[in-house]
C-alpha cells in the first residue's frame, strides 16, 4: 500500500516537470527569463528593486486586461473593445468622485458596472445577430470611446481625491497594490478556469462550439458571462490606471486591445480557440513590459523600438508555432 | 392687421436681399468652420473659446468640427464636407501640411477663405496663418536652457528628450529649435523617447529612464504629456528634481493643469502657445477677408502670418498666469 | 524487371512510424488498371496511413513506388495529383460556399485571356455530371447538397483530372442503399475506362458486389490478398481481427416497459411534418429512410438543437418544454450525433474532458470539479466501454474512429440518461468495434433505457431494433415490427413518392 502511494506520488511529481516543460507556457517563460538575464548583466539599473517592481506595475494593468482577453480567446472569440472600456472605466470613476462627489469605492463600482455593461453589449451581439465578435467589439470600440469623448468633452479630469490614488500608486507590503491586484486576478481566473465547471466549458466551447451545444450546455450564456468578465476586467484596468496617474482622460487605452491580445498570442493561445493559459497570459505581458523597459533603460533610439517590440511578437509567436508543429 | 403684416414682412424680405447684394454677404449667412486636429484632445479647446467670442462678436455661425482621431486622411474628408457645404472660411490646424495642402486648395477654388492655425500648410496657399512658429517656440526653449545652466559651464549636460509621435511636423520643429539653440553648446541631448502621444506611456518612460539615469542634467518635454497628471504619479522624477537644485525641467505647452507642477517644484520653465487668441484672431480675421476688407498681418517666408504670441511661464509668474486661465474641473 | 504484365502501381517496402507507433512495416501494394481493389482492416490497421502515402499527404519513411515501371517521388499532393492519382476523402474536401463547377476546376480554372470563363467551365462540369449520373445545376452551392450528391462532385472532380488511380476512403459511409448502387455503377464505368480503383470499406456485401480483389490490412501489415472467387466474409473478418466473430449484431432481449419519450405532431418551419411516435421503456426504436429524409432533423428537435414550429414532447406522460439542449439534457435525454468529428467531440479535448462534459454538475461541488470523482468518472467509463487509449489524459484527436464514437457514447451514459438517441453510431468505425456498439446498446435497453437509432445500414436497423420507423422527406411513411420488418420492405417505404 505505502509502495503504491511513492510509486504515485513519483509519478505524479515526475508529470508536474513533465507538465511544466510540455506546457505552452515554458517557452515564453525561457523567453522572458532570456530577456531577464540579458538585461540582469547589461544594465546595472535593471537591477534595482525598484526598476524591477515598476515594471511589474508597468505591465500589471495590461496583464490584468489581458486575462480577460484571454478567457474571451479560448472561446474562440476576441474582444477589440477592451481599450476603450478601459479609457471610458476611467473617466466615468474619475467623473463620479469628481464631479459627483460619490465616495471613492463606489466610484470604482460604476466604472466596473460600466465595464460590465459594454462587455453584456458585445455578448448580446454575439449571440442574437450572431455578429462576428471582431465586428462587435469594433463597433462597441467605437461608441465607448465616443461616449468617453461626449462625457469629457475631451477634457482630463484631473480632480480627483487623495485617496483613489492608492489603487495605482499604493504600497502594500512593499509591493505595489496594482502587482497584487494583478497576481489576485491571476490565481484567481486560473482556478476559475482550470477547476471550475464553467472554466472547462469556456475551453470546450472554444475547442468545439456545436459539440459543446449538444453536450447540453448553454453555449449562448457562456459567451455572455466571457465578454462581461473581460468587459469588468477592462474597466478595472482602466481604473487602476487613472488611479495611477490620477487623471480620466478620455484618450486613455487608445490601442490597447491589440497590446491585451498581443500578450494573450504570447502566452500561447491560439485565436482558432480552446487554448491559452492565463499564466501564459501574464508572461506575455511580462515580456512586452520588460521589452519596453529595457528599449528605456538601454536607451534605445525611438525610433527602433516600434521595430523591436514588434519583432519580438513575431519571434515569440514563431517559435511557439514551432513547437507545437513538432508535437 | 394681417395684410400690413404681410406687407411688412415683404419689405423686409426686400430689403435684407438689397443689403446682401450690396456687402455680399450679411453676417447672419457667414458661416466659420474651425477645424483642429482631431476632437476631444483639450488642447484646441482654447482655441474653441477663443473662435467663439469672435463668431459671438461678429453675429456669424461657428462650426467646430473635426476627425476623432488625429488622422490627416480623414481631416481631409471633414473638409472635402465642407466645401460641398459651401462654407464660407475655413480655419485649419493641420494634421500633416502636404496632406491637407490639395483639399484646401480645392477648397480656395470653390471660393472659400482659408487660413491655418497652431499647425501650418503653406503649400496649399492659405491665405495667412495664425499661430506660433513651433521652431522659434523650441528654440526659446533651448534658450531658457542655456540659461539655466548659465553657471555650469564645465562638463557636459545631459538633457533627455520626451517627443510624442515620431515624424509629427510640429514636434519634430520644436525639437530642431532647441537642437539649433543649443548647439556649439556644452548642453547636449544624450536621449530622445517616444510616448505616441500617450499620456500613460509618457509617464512611464520619464519614470524608468529618471531612475536608471539620475545622473542627467535636466528634461525637455517636447509636449506637455507628463504634465497632465497627479504630481504623485512621477515618485522618481520628484526624487531626482528634489536631489540637486542644478536637476532642470523644460517643458513645452502650459495647459492649466500642467502648472501645478511648478507648485511641487518640478517645473522650471514652460513655453505654452496661445490657443485663445490662435482661434480669436483665425475667426476674426478670416470674417474680415470674407468681407473683403484687408488685415494686419507680418509676412513671413511662407505668407502671411499673425503672431498669437508665446506664454513663458516660470516660477516667478505662474500663479498669476493661472489666474488668467479657465480652470478645466 | 521491365516486364509488360507487372501492375501499373507498385508500392514496395514502404514503412512509415509516428512517434510509439509503426503504422505501416515494409508494405507491398499493387494496383493493375481496369481493376477494384477493396482495402480493409480495422481502424488503425494502416489503410488511411497507405493511401495518404499515396496522394502525398505524407512521406513515406523508407520503400520505393513505381508508376508504369518508373520510379516516381511523391512528395506533396500535387505530385500526386499529376501523376494521376486522386483521393476523394471519407471527410468531403469540397469548398462549401462555392458552386459544383467553381470546385470542380479549383486551381485548374479554364481560361479566355486572364479571365475565368465560366461557360466553358459549367459546360464541362454539366458533362462531368452527367458522367457520374449527377441531376443538379452546375451553379448549386455545395453546402446546398446532401452528403451522397457531394461524393459525385468529388468522383466528377477526380474525373476532370484525367486521374489513372483513384482513391476512395468509405465512399458509401453516408449513402443511402439506392445511392450506393448509383455510385456502383459510376465505378463500373470507371473500370472500363481503365482506371484503377482502391476502394476502403467496412461493409461486406459492397466489397463483394464491386470489388476485383480485396487487401486485408492488420497492424501496419498487408496479412492477405483475395481474389474473387476466395472472398468470404468470415474469412476477411478472420483475417482483419484475428478472431472469430461469429454474428455481427447482436440484439439481446429486453423487458419493454411503459413510455417514456412520445412526441406529438412535430413540425418545423419548413421540413418536418406531423411528426408522431412513442418510445418505450427498453426498447429499440430504429428509424430508417434515405439520407435527407429528416432523420437527424426530427432528433435535432426533440434535442432542443433546431427550433420546433408545433408539436408537443411528453416525458413519462408529462408535457415538457424543450427549448434547448440544456433542456434536454435535463430530462434525461442523450444524443449522439452523425458527425462525431464536428458535433460528438472537443478534439482538442483529452477523453476525461470529454466524457465528463455533459455530466460536469453532478461532478462538481460549488461548481468545482471534483478532480477524484471526475477521473473515477472516465475510467469506469473507459473500463466499461473498453476504450483502446494509453490513459484517460489522452487527447481524442489521436484516437481511431471506433475508439472515438466510444468516447461520445461514454459522454452521455455518463450522465444516466433515460433517453438516447443514437445517430449513425456505427458509421466509419471498425467491425470489432461495430460489434462492441451494437452489444452496449442492447445492453442498455435491458437497464431500461429508451434507444432510438437512426442508421444508413439497414442490416443495422434490422437487427438492433425491436420497432422500425421509416421515414421519407420530413415525414413518417410507415412503421414496421421487428417481425415483419426487411430489408425490402424498408426501401420500399423509404423511396414511396405517393404522399
Amino acid at each position: 500500500m505505502t509502495n503504491k502511494i511513492g510509486v504515485n506520488s513519483n509519478s505524479f511529481s515526475k508529470n508536474i516537470l513533465r507538465q511544466i516543460a510540455r506546457s505552452a507556457s515554458f517557452n515564453i517563460f525561457i523567453i522572458l527569463f532570456v530577456m531577464c538575464a540579458i538585461m540582469y548583466i547589461i544594465s546595472p539599473p535593471f537591477r534595482s528593486i525598484d526598476n524591477i517592481l515598476s515594471v511589474t506595475r508597468a505591465f500589471s494593468y495590461i496583464a490584468i486586461m489581458a486575462i480577460g482577453e484571454c478567457i474571451v480567446i479560448i472561446t474562440a472569440g476576441v474582444d477589440l473593445s477592451v481599450g476603450s472600456t478601459f479609457g471610458l472605466a476611467g473617466v466615468i470613476t474619475a467623473l463620479c468622485m469628481s464631479i459627483y462627489n460619490i465616495p471613492v469605492l463606489p466610484s470604482i463600482l460604476v466604472g466596473l458596472v460600466v465595464g460590465a455593461l459594454i462587455g453584456l453589449l458585445n455578448g448580446i451581439l454575439i449571440i442574437k445577430p450572431k455578429l462576428p465578435p471582431f465586428i462587435a467589439t469594433l463597433g462597441t470600440l467605437s461608441m465607448a470611446r465616443g461616449l468617453a469623448y461626449i462625457i469629457t468633452q475631451g477634457y482630463p479630469i484631473t480632480k480627483v481625491p487623495i485617496e483613489f490614488l492608492y489603487l495605482g500608486q499604493g504600497y502594500l507590503l512593499s509591493i505595489p497594490v496594482p502587482v497584487w491586484c494583478m497576481f489576485l486576478l491571476a490565481v484567481i481566473f486560473s482556478v476559475f478556469l482550470n477547476k471550475t465547471v464553467l472554466g472547462r466549458r469556456i475551453y470546450a466551447l472554444g475547442g468545439n462550439e456545436v459539440a459543446t451545444r449538444i453536450s447540453g450546455i448553454n453555449t449562448d450564456r457562456i459567451k455572455l458571462i466571457v465578454y462581461t468578465l473581460c468587459g469588468v476586467l477592462a474597466a478595472f484596468s482602466g481604473i487602476i490606471t487613472a488611479s495611477k496617474l490620477g487623471l480620466g482622460q478620455p484618450t486613455a487605452g487608445n490601442g490597447y486591445e491589440l497590446d491585451a491580445v498581443a500578450a494573450v498570442i504570447i502566452g500561447g493561445a491560439s485565436l482558432s480557440g480552446g487554448q491559452g493559459t492565463i499564466l501564459g497570459t501574464i508572461l506575455g505581458a511580462a515580456i512586452m513590459g520588460v521589452l519596453r523597459n529595457a528599449l528605456v533603460l538601454l536607451s534605445v533610439n525611438a525610433y527602433w523600438q516600434q521595430f523591436i517590440i514588434g519583432f519580438v511578437i513575431l519571434f515569440a509567436v514563431t517559435a511557439d508555432q514551432l513547437r507545437k508543429n513538432r508535437k | 392687421m394681417k395684410k400690413l403684416l404681410l406687407i411688412l414682412i415683404a419689405f423686409a424680405i426686400i430689403f435684407t436681399t438689397v443689403a446682401c447684394a450690396g456687402t455680399g454677404k450679411s453676417s447672419k449667412d457667414i458661416v466659420i468652420a474651425v477645424v483642429p486636429q482631431q476632437l476631444g484632445n483639450p488642447v484646441f479647446y482654447d482655441a474653441k473659446d477663443g473662435a467663439e467670442a469672435a463668431a459671438e462678436e461678429l453675429g456669424i455661425k461657428l462650426e467646430w468640427v473635426a476627425p476623432v482621431k488625429a488622422d490627416a486622411p480623414e481631416q481631409v474628408a471633414v473638409i472635402e464636407g465642407l466645401i460641398e457645404k459651401k462654407v464660407s472660411g475655413i480655419a485649419i490646424s493641420c494634421n500633416h501640411p502636404d496632406a491637407l495642402a490639395d483639399v484646401l486648395k480645392r477648397a480656395i477654388d470653390a471660393g472659400i477663405k482659408v487660413s491655418t492655425f497652431d499647425a501650418d500648410s503653406p503649400a496649399s496657399g492659405r491665405a495667412f496663418y495664425a499661430g506660433t512658429e513651433n521652431y522659434e517656440a523650441g528654440k526659446l526653449c533651448g534658450e531658457y536652457m542655456k540659461k539655466l545652466f548659465e553657471h555650469k559651464k564645465e562638463g557636459t549636460i545631459k538633457v533627455a528628450q520626451l517627443t510624442g509621435i515620431l515624424g509629427a511636423f510640429d514636434l519634430e520643429a520644436r525639437m530642431r529649435g532647441f537642437a539649433d539653440a543649443i548647439a556649439g553648446t556644452n548642453i547636449e541631448v544624450v536621449y530622445t523617447g517616444a510616448c505616441e502621444d500617450d499620456i500613460d506611456k509618457s509617464v512611464e518612460i520619464v519614470e524608468t529612464y529618471t531612475r536608471s539615469n539620475p545622473d542627467i542634467d535636466a528634461w525637455f518635454f517636447v509636449g506637455g504629456w507628463p504634465f497632465f497628471v497627479k504630481p504623485e504619479a512621477m515618485p522618481e522624477l520628484a526624487k531626482w528634481k528634489k536631489a540637486s537644485p542644478d536637476h532642470k525641467v523644460v517643458t513645452m505647452d502650459s495647459f492649466y493643469p500642467m502648472l501645478q507642477f511648478f507648485d511641487e517644484g518640478l517645473c522650471d520653465v514652460a513655453i505654452g502657445q496661445n490657443f485663445y487668441q490662435m482661434g480669436y484672431l483665425s475667426v476674426m480675421n478670416l470674417y474680415k477677408l470674407i468681407k473683403g476688407e484687408k488685415i494686419e498681418a507680418d509676412t513671413n517666408e511662407n505668407g502671411l502670418f499673425i503672431n498669437t504670441g508665446i506664454e513663458e511661464v516660470t516660477p516667478e509668474n505662474y500663479k498669476e498666469i493661472r489666474a488668467g486661465k479657465k480652470a478645466w474641473d | 524487371m521491365q516486364n509488360k504484365n507487372s501492375p501499373y502501381l507498385k508500392m514496395r517496402g514502404i514503412t512509415k512510424a509516428f512517434p510509439g507507433v509503426l503504422a505501416l512495416d515494409r508494405v507491398d501494394f499493387d494496383l493493375e488498371l481496369g481493376k477494384v481493389v477493396a482495402l480493409v482492416g480495422e481502424n488503425g490497421a494502416g489503410k488511411s496511413t497507405l493511401m495518404k502515402i499515396l496522394s502525398g499527404v505524407y512521406k513515406t519513411d523508407a520503400g520505393e513506388i513505381f508508376i508504369d515501371n518508373k520510379k516516381v517521388e511523391i512528395t506533396d499532393p500535387l505530385a500526386s495529383q499529376n501523376l494521376g492519382i486522386s483521393i476523394i476523402y471519407q471527410e468531403l474536401n469540397l469548398l462549401q460556399n462555392l458552386n459544383i463547377a467553381e470546385n470542380i476546376f479549383i486551381g485548374k480554372e479554364i481560361k479566355k485571356h486572364i479571365f475565368v470563363d465560366k461557360e466553358k467551365m459549367h459546360e464541362e462540369s454539366q458533362k462531368l455530371l452527367n458522367e457520374v449520373g449527377l441531376n443538379v445545376s452546375t451553379k448549386t452551392l455545395v453546402r446546398d447538397l446532401s452528403t451522397a450528391q457531394k461524393q459525385m462532385v468529388e468522383v466528377a472532380k477526380a474525373l476532370s483530372f484525367n486521374s489513372k488511380i483513384i482513391i476512395m476512403d468509405e465512399p458509401t459511409s453516408s449513402l443511402t442503399d439506392t445511392e450506393t448502387a448509383i455510385l456502383f455503377n459510376i465505378i463500373r464505368k470507371l473500370k472500363s475506362k481503365n482506371v484503377a480503383i482502391v476502394f476502403i470499406s467496412h461493409r461486406m456485401n459492397e466489397i463483394f458486389e464491386i470489388a476485383d480483389e480485396v487487401v486485408v490490412m492488420r497492424d501496419g501489415k498487408i496479412v492477405g490478398k483475395l481474389d474473387r472467387h476466395e472472398m468470404s466474409e468470415s474469412t476477411i473478418i478472420n483475417l482483419m481481427v484475428g478472431r472469430e466473430i461469429e454474428d455481427i449484431f447482436s440484439k439481446l432481449p429486453a423487458d419493454i416497459g411503459e413510455p417514456v419519450l412520445e412526441v406529438k405532431n412535430l413540425s418545423t418551419k419548413d421540413f418536418l411534418k406531423d411528426i408522431s411516435f412513442t418510445l418505450r421503456k427498453g426498447e429499440i426504436l430504429g428509424f430508417a429512410g434515405l439520407v435527407g429524409a429528416g432523420r437527424s432533423e426530427v432528433m435535432r428537435a426533440i434535442f432542443g438543437i433546431d427550433k420546433k414550429e408545433t408539436g408537443e414532447i411528453f416525458i413519462h406522460g408529462k408535457k415538457v418544454n424543450i427549448e434547448s439542449t440544456e433542456d434536454a439534457l435535463k430530462h434525461g435525454i442523450g444524443f449522439i450525433p452523425e458527425d462525431r468529428k464536428e458535433q460528438g467531440l472537443v478534439l482538442g479535448m483529452n477523453v476525461r474532458e470529454n466524457i465528463t462534459l455533459a455530466a460536469l454538475k453532478a461532478l462538481s461541488k460549488f461548481n468545482f470539479i471534483d478532480n477524484k470523482k471526475e477521473e473515477g468518472i472516465a475510467k469506469e467509463y473507459i473500463d466499461k466501454l473498453s476504450i483502446k487509449t494509453p490513459s484517460e489524459e489522452q487527447i481524442v484527436e489521436n484516437l481511431s474512429g471506433g475508439n472515438q464514437q466510444k468516447v461520445v457514447i461514454g459522454k452521455w451514459m455518463a450522465t444516466n440518461p433515460e433517453i438516447l438517441i443514437l445517430d449513425e453510431p456505427t458509421r466509419g468505425i471498425d467491425v470489432g468495434a461495430k460489434k462492441e456498439i451494437h452489444i452496449l446498446m442492447s445492453k442498455l435497453a435491458q437497464q431500461g433505457v429508451g434507444i432510438i437509432l437512426i442508421s444508413s445500414e439497414l442490416p443495422e436497423i434490422l437487427g438492433m431494433s425491436d420497432r422500425i420507423i421509416v421515414m421519407h422527406e420530413g415525414r413518417i411513411k410507415g412503421e414496421l415490427s421487428r417481425e415483419e420488418a426487411s430489408q425490402e420492405k424498408i426501401m420500399k417505404i423509404a423511396i414511396s413518392n405517393n404522399s
